[in-house]
Order: structure tokens, then sequence, then C-alpha cells
């Protein structure tokens, strides 16, 4: 190693990071055009929403390298601290490589605790043993028993093959995604108040806004990138101004001009005050509210989604999300009780602050841009809680235009490309489509081109109704792909470990590493992960981006869209479907569903000559078409021709050239800001704004009040516990903690706690504690510095640490309307160890 | 041998101390600032491990509001070995 070459590389170095500081070093300018064997193409980060592009370098067959895309506009050559360790995620030493067999010597024994390597014709032998006795094909419901458990870090085409296989294929709407835990009460409000999912805004009203309001949302650690612009606007554009609202303090609030530690669950009472305020004042929009907004209330008492016989369920008066028009005048007296003065009562935010808050966003003068994650979302009343926020800057007309924006970032790389937008919920067909909606399962069905009736109406159990009828013996055959639930799912010793453990129960998991629940599971399959395969993402500003496969994966492990592909071999018609189905549908009850939803003209169209040189792509090589392409632009149909316009993508060709483009795409032309004349091509001329989603173009302002949350502390269990997650790790930390650099950065969870807490319980920071609650008990260790600092009363333990499983704590309450888990909030107390 | 090249962003007031704090630590050097607060810097390492201790402490540093990280370069004795060129 000489000197030169080390300077060599610094000054490399030095010039990428001042190329996206924008800055230039002008006596380093010529390094830049230097070459090194390192072999670069274009990618997508494997983490968060955020949807950075990197770079990825190869050498020898392995990514050796990445680096934040310069080009990429979303990152603009940023990288966080876990997407810059991002070549590592492939190479823990622990990969799995063969299928593993729960019992010895490839004999299958529930009971055992050993594993033996099978090969995978023994894998799908197993499995379709076990699927096709949870089968019967002449059941009018479809296929209840079977079910499968999907992830927004699939790529579009696997949640597109999945989507088809389960709910086309084996007549079943078991299916839904991880997402179910982190977007779902964000898709429900952008339905009841838009009528079309994702947000109208994005990512550039991070520069054209003059203030940005968090709701739940810790972006200084979970968007980080994000996080880097908002605090360039705010630090470089005069009067620009940032608020923070959370229920413990974080590093955003070293950048908030006003932060607000507030109550759990009082979110909703600041948001109707904010309202009334609006009101009372005379700010609001009255001609865009004239044209643009209908008035409605929520039904209300509706329960906190736990088992029907839990005294909460018994004691609820009403249920569900039906909506009823009100007037104007009964909307401002509905908020007309959430004072000022009530408003900080109940939250413990002092009267100046929310005043302040609510000023900037009565300020017609004011760009705004609110940004939300899981504070909002993970909340017995998620959806309201989003929709309180819609309420806000639709009073305003603050919306569907730069810089006025209500944003709602997700946390998972494809939660809106994969697990939205192609229809892996449990209720949902591709593009927005739903199964109880008739002519959305004919469209399905005549697309598809498979017979009326395929598609059971009724929509199939959702993430944590699975887990509940995994444990009540109802759902048998079960597989999960892409997801840690075991570790993810609330209330695991309760309703998830049981579930899997029942003797009733096939379970597999596919897998690149033996995670918490691939060691629960039956069948393990090993799983070809990011660069490995051939891919697509969809991030939290509509922009689908693509990926070639780079490497090969390890020994015999295959991506999860082969595997998908390759078990529909293993049915023939005759053992899914009706017999007068089979009779109608001209096949023979001999076909498999390999040739009926796969080999079926549209997704074997295209040829291999069509594969790019220099790249390999395992799937499509064993099966003989380009299947990548074959589903997307199958999909695509689904947006060109469905019932419901707004989500058209390019060809799939232009994605592989493009840096990500933001649907809807038209003429190649993609669309930053939706519903807006001159913005959204949707939008005719003269029409202004156009909230197309809904039949009259017009938004819903929907009342909801406070309610309380499921549990709260009392003389027993007299704290709140919130999870979540930290900047160093990515969800349950599978890859993450497999980096040896970010596991030494934050090796394991501790709970965050106030000094005046510790104290009053005899503890000292550093020392072991015992957490528990009415479901269980965790060991962990007391932080009471650093990053976030809670108030009294609360504390925080992040979820990534295998070793400390915060979920056998958590209580698996949901929003009774979108399903989702209220990971925020529970009762806990905190004890020596 | 570990290069890293990071972004710094502070409040613009706080440049000055951070940069200062920056050049005593072992390894880094800070060859940009602008004046809207970010400061362009490069670690040199023996390891990886022991670049990463060093970005966690520019977090903990009064006045860092992010840090990004934009390019690293990693080879050990065994790293040349293993690769075919």
């Amino acid at each position: 190693m000489t000197i030169s070459r080390r300077d060599f590389i610094k000054t490399q170095a030095a010039v990428a990071a001042a190329t996206a500081a924008g800055v230039t070093l002008p006596t380093l300018k010529s390094a830049h055009a230097a070459k090194d064997d390192i072999k670069w193409d274009k990618g997508v980060c494997r983490f968060c929403g955020t949807g950075c592009g990197v770079l990825v370098g190869t050498k020898g067959g392995r990514v050796v390298a990445t680096q934040g895309d310069p080009d990429a506009p979303v990152n603009r050559g940023l990288n966080c601290i876990k997407g810059y360790f991002l070549s590592k995620i492939m190479y823990g030493k622990d990969r799995l490589t063969k299928p593993l067999l729960r019992g010895s010597n490839g004999k299958f024994d529930k009971s055992s605790t050993d594993f033996s390597e099978i090969s995978w014709d023994q894998a799908f032998d197993i499995m379709g043993e076990k699927w096709k006795a949870a089968i019967d094909p002449e059941d009018p419901k479809g296929a209840t028993r079977v079910g499968m458990f999907g992830s927004g870090q699939w790529t579009l085409w696997e949640g597109y093959a999945a989507s088809k296989f389960m709910k086309a294929g084996l007549r079943s709407n078991n299916l839904d995604p991880n997402a179910r835990h982190c977007m779902a009460s964000a898709v429900g409000a952008f339905m009841r108040a838009f009528g079309i999912d994702e947000p109208m805004g994005c990512y550039d009203d991070l520069e054209h806004a003059d203030a940005f309001v968090l709701w739940g949302a810790n972006m200084a650690e979970m968007h980080p990138i994000l996080w880097s612009r908002l605090a360039d606007t705010r630090l470089t554009k005069k009067g620009s101004e940032v608020h923070v609202l959370s229920t413990f303090e974080h590093r955003c609030f070293e950048l908030a001009d006003n932060g607000m530690v507030f109550t759990p669950q009082t979110d909703l009472a600041i948001l109707n005050y904010i309202a009334n305020y609006i009101i009372q004042n005379k700010a609001y929009n009255q001609a865009f509210i004239d044209k643009n907004v209908n008035f409605t209330k929520t039904a209300t008492d509706i329960g906190y989604g736990l088992r029907p016989d839990h005294p909460l369920e018994k004691a609820k008066k009403g249920k569900g999300g039906k909506l009823t028009k009100i007037s104007f005048d009964e909307y401002a007296a509905s908020v007309a009780e959430y004072t000022l003065e009530k408003a900080s009562k109940m939250s413990g935010v002092p009267a100046e602050k929310l005043e302040r808050l609510a000023k900037l966003y009565a300020d017609p003068n004011k760009k705004v841009t609110s940004y939300w994650t899981m504070g909002f979302n993970q909340h017995t009343r998620g959806v309201w809680v989003n929709g309180l926020l819609y309420n806000v800057h639709l009073l305003m007309g603050k919306i569907s235009e730069p810089g006025n924006s209500p944003f709602s970032l997700t946390g998972q790389p494809s939660a809106c490309g994969t697990a939205r937008e192609v229809g892996t919920f449990s209720h949902r067909l591709p593009a927005d489509l739903v199964v109880k909606n008739k002519k959305h399962r004919a469209a399905a069905e005549k697309i598809w081109k498979i017979p009326a009736g395929v598609i059971p109406p009724k929509p199939g159990y959702h993430a944590v109704l699975q887990n509940r009828m995994l444990k009540d013996g109802k759902l048998n055959a079960y597989w999960v792909q892409c997801n840690n639930n075991m570790q993810a799912a609330a209330n695991m010793n309760e309703e998830t470990l049981p579930g899997y453990r029942n003797p009733k129960n096939f379970i597999v998991v596919s897998d690149p590493y033996p995670t918490v629940t691939a060691i629960a599971a039956d069948l393990i399959l090993p799983t070809s992960m990011w660069m490995e395969k051939e891919g697509a993402y969809g991030n939290a500003e509509r922009r689908t981006q693509f990926w070639r496969q780079q490497v090969d994966a390890p020994g015999e492990s295959k991506s999860d869209v082969w595997q998908i592909v390759e078990f529909s071999k293993r049915f023939k018609l005759s053992e899914v479907w009706p017999k007068a189905v089979i009779a109608a549908s001209g096949y023979s009850a001999d076909k498999t569903l390999y040739d009926v939803l796969y080999a079926n003209g549209q997704v074997d169209k295209f040829g291999l000559d069509e594969l790019q040189p220099g790249h390999n792509n395992s799937e499509s090589k064993d099966f003989g078409f380009y299947l990548q392409k074959g589903l997307f632009e199958e999909y695509r149909r689904f947006q060109l021709e469905g019932p419901k316009k707004g989500h058209e993508m390019a060809e799939f060709d232009a994605y592989h050239q493009a840096r990500g483009l933001r649907w809807p795409v038209i003429n190649n032309k993609e669309t930053l800001w939706r519903y807006r004349e001159g913005y959204d091509p949707h939008v005719k001329k003269g029409e202004g704004v156009h909230f197309y989603g809904k039949p009259d173009g017009k938004a819903n302002i929907i009342f909801a009040p406070f309610e309380p949350a499921a549990e709260s502390p009392d003389a027993e269990y007299d704290l709140w516990l919130s999870t979540g997650r930290v900047l160093e790790h990515w969800h349950s930390g599978s890859m993450t903690r497999r980096v040896p650099e970010l596991y030494r950065a934050y090796p394991n969870a501790k709970i965050y706690m106030h000094p005046d807490d510790a104290k009053k319980r005899g503890l000292k920071r550093g020392q072991t504690v015992k957490i528990q609650t009415r479901r269980g008990e965790v060991v962990s260790r007391v932080e009471t510095r650093g990053r976030n600092k809670p108030p009294v009363g609360l504390i925080f333990m992040p979820w990534f640490d295998a070793s400390q499983l915060v979920n056998k704590l958590t209580l698996d309450a949901t929003d009774p309307l979108s399903k989702e888990t209220d990971y925020k909030k529970c009762a806990c107390k905190v004890v020596k160890a | 041998m570990s290069i890293s090249s990071l972004v710094i962003q502070t409040r613009p007031e706080n440049v000055d101390n951070v940069q200062n704090a920056l050049i005593l630590m072992d390894g880094v050097e800070v060859h940009a600032t602008t004046d809207s607060g970010r400061l362009v810097v490069t670690v040199d390492q023996p390891d990886n491990a022991k670049a990463a201790d060093t970005f966690s402490k520019f977090t903990d540093l009064d006045g860092v509001l992010n840090t990004s990280l934009i390019y690293n370069f990693f080879e050990n004795d065994n790293a040349e070995k293993e690769l075919p060129r």
C-alpha cells in the first residue's frame, strides 16, 4: 500500500462528499475520473421507504461497495449509516443455503427442535401435501384454511405474483403484508378522504415548504436523508420553521423551533383544537371548501380490535367506519369543545406552543408540509388521526400544491409499491381495486384470463387475525415471506407463538437468515435477497424504481417470486377450483396453476433475448421467459384497463433507464402533485382542484372525537410503553445486526427512561431491569441519557433486538378500521432484575 | 485501511465549534465548510469498526443535526487475496 494510493482514495472520498454538499474542491477535480476495477450499476436501498438511489459496486461476483447515487433525485448522493453499510447485508455468516425441515433425516416431526436439510423438490412435496389437505375445491367460501403473510419489502412482481397465486389460484384472500403493521391506517384514511391511496405531494415539498410539522415521526433517525433535506431548507430559507410533536423528546427536537411533548393519544384532541382555532378565527379557505370538500362524521365508540370476548370489545356501543354527511355548522359545533385550554390540559403541552402551531396552519401565507409515520399509524384511532390532519389541511386548502402537503411517510422500501399498489392486502386487488366489489373482481378475472367467480368476495384474514386463527386452529397451511413476524407482531407469547407451534398447523418461512420467525417454522426456505435478483420498489412519493440482478445468490437460495411461481406447478385446477368453474373456464382440469397464472400467454410473453447482457436473471433463465417483465406488463393492464384511473405507470423498460418515475405516468411524464390542474394530467383545464378518487370530485373532512387508548397506565402498571426503531438498525435487525459495524454501534436494546422515574424506582443508568406488562416480561438495561428523553411516566424501547423481544410485552389492540396494531401505547412497570 | 467521507449538517452558527472539535479527532480531516452549516469530512481509520466508532462520536457533538455518509473504501490484508483480480 503506497501513500499515494491512500491519498488518491481519500481524494475520491472527499470529492464525492463535496459534490453531495454542493461544494467544489477545485484542486481535486480530476480524481473523480479515475477508474478502479469495480463494476458499478444503479440500485435502490434495501431499507426504509425513503427510496434512496445507491450505486452498487461488484467485483468477483460479490457486492463490495455501495455509495449514494449522485444522480438520484431522492438522496442526491447522500447515504445514512445503514445505507452506507448496505454492501454487507447479504454476507452474514449464518446465511441459509438449503431448505430445512423440522425433524431429522428429512422426516417431518412437529415436536422436534432440530432441522435437517432437504431438496427443493422434497420441500415442495411436503408443502403441496399440507396445502392440499387444507383446501376443499368445492368450498363456496374459497380456501380459508391456507394463508400467506407477505411484505412491503417484496419486489413489485413478488407481491403481484403472490396476490395472483392466492386470490386467483388458490381462491384465498388470506394474504396480508407486514405493511398492515405500519401503513394500514394511512391507507384507510386516504381511501376515506380521497378515494385513492398514497400522498398527493412528493419530496420536492421539502424545498418548497415554509414550515414543517412532524406528527409522530422521528425523521432524524428513521428517514435521515429526508431529514437532511428538511434541515437544509430550515437553515437556508429565511423565516422557515420546524414544529415537532411526539410523546417523548428525540433527535428532531434539536432542530425544532417549537417542540411539543404530548400525553399519548391526545393528538386527537390537539388536531381538533387546530380545526376549531381555524374556524373560530374564520381563517378557513371558504372558496376551496365550497368547491372541493364534503363534511362528514364517523361512527364512534368502535372498540379496539381485540378478540371479541375481551371486555373492551363487549363494552363498545358503536362499530365500523360509516360516514354521515353533516353541514359545516355541525362540523364547527363538533370541534367547538376542543378549546385551547382543553387541548393544553389533556395533552400537557403549554398553551402558547399549541397556539403557535394552530396559527401556523391558519396563516394563509405560510406553506406547510406535515409529516407522520408510526406515531399516527400505529394507533387504535389511526385512521381517525390521519383524517384529522387532512381536515386541517383541507380547511385551509393547503394541499396538492408545492410546499402545502400532508405527507404520510413509509417505513418499508416498497410498502407503497408492493404492499399497497399490487394488492397484497386481504381486502385488495391490484391498482386500488377491492375484492368485495363485483365490478373490481370481474375486471381482475378478465385481465387474469380466469373464469368469473374464482376470486372470493369476502376479505381474508388480516395480519393480526392470521395469528389468532393460527392459534385457534382455523388457519393450517401458512407461508411467511420476506419478513420476521414472530418478532414484529404484538403479544408474541399469547398470540403469535402458540399459532406457529399449534400441531394442526404447518408453517413455512422463506428468509435469507435464521430469524426468530424462521426458527419457529416447520420448513425454512433459503431465499435470495436484494441485488441477487432483478427488482422494483415503490417509495413513499409514488416513485417506482428498478434494479438489475448484480450477483448470484449463495447455495440453493431462490428468490420469493421463483418460490411462488415454482410452487404453483404443484396444483392442478381440479385440486383448487370447483368443478363447475373449471367447466365454465374451458381449461382442462389437469392444467396446473402455473399454466393458468404464469404461462398464460401474457406473463410468459417476453423472451430471454430481452434480458440485459452482462446481468444474470436467475428466475427468467429457470422458467425460460422474462418473468419480471411479463408480470409487470400484466400488472400495468390493471392501471390502463381497470375501472380506476390515476395509477398509470410507464412501460417496463423505461424504469431500467430512469432513476425512478412518480405515478401517474402519462406519456412518459411523471406527476409531482396530484389533483391540481397544471400538475396532474387527470385534472382538466378549468377544474382547478379535482379529487377524482371520489365520484363527486370532493374530498371528505371527517369529524372524529377524542377516545382513550386501549390500555393506559394505572396504579400497578404505572408507565406508558412505546416501542420503535433506532437509526442504526432497520426493523427487526435481521440484516443490520449482521453488519459488524452497525452491531457494534448499537449492539442491544435498552429502555430510555426519565432520570426521575429511574430514581423513584431506585434504578441507576446501565442497571439491568425487568419490564413487565399483563402479557409478559423482558430483561433490558436502563438508559437515562442519550438521544431519546422521555417525559416522566413513559419509557421507550426499540424492537430490533432478537435477544430482547419487546413484543412479548405489547398488546395486540388494533385500529378497528385499519386493523393496524398500536405499538406505541400499553401499560408497563419496571423493576430491578 | 478504511477511508470514508461524510457530510455533517450543523446549525450555521455552530460550524466553527464543530470544525474545531472534529480536527482534534484522530484520523478526521475537514475539507470544506458551507455557509449553510455543512462540513465535508473524511475519516481515515485502520478498519471499519473504528470508523463506525468515529461516526457515532460525530452525532454526539453539540450542534450536529445530521451526518450523511457518502463514500467508503475498505480493504484488509485478506480481502486482497480473496477477490480474484
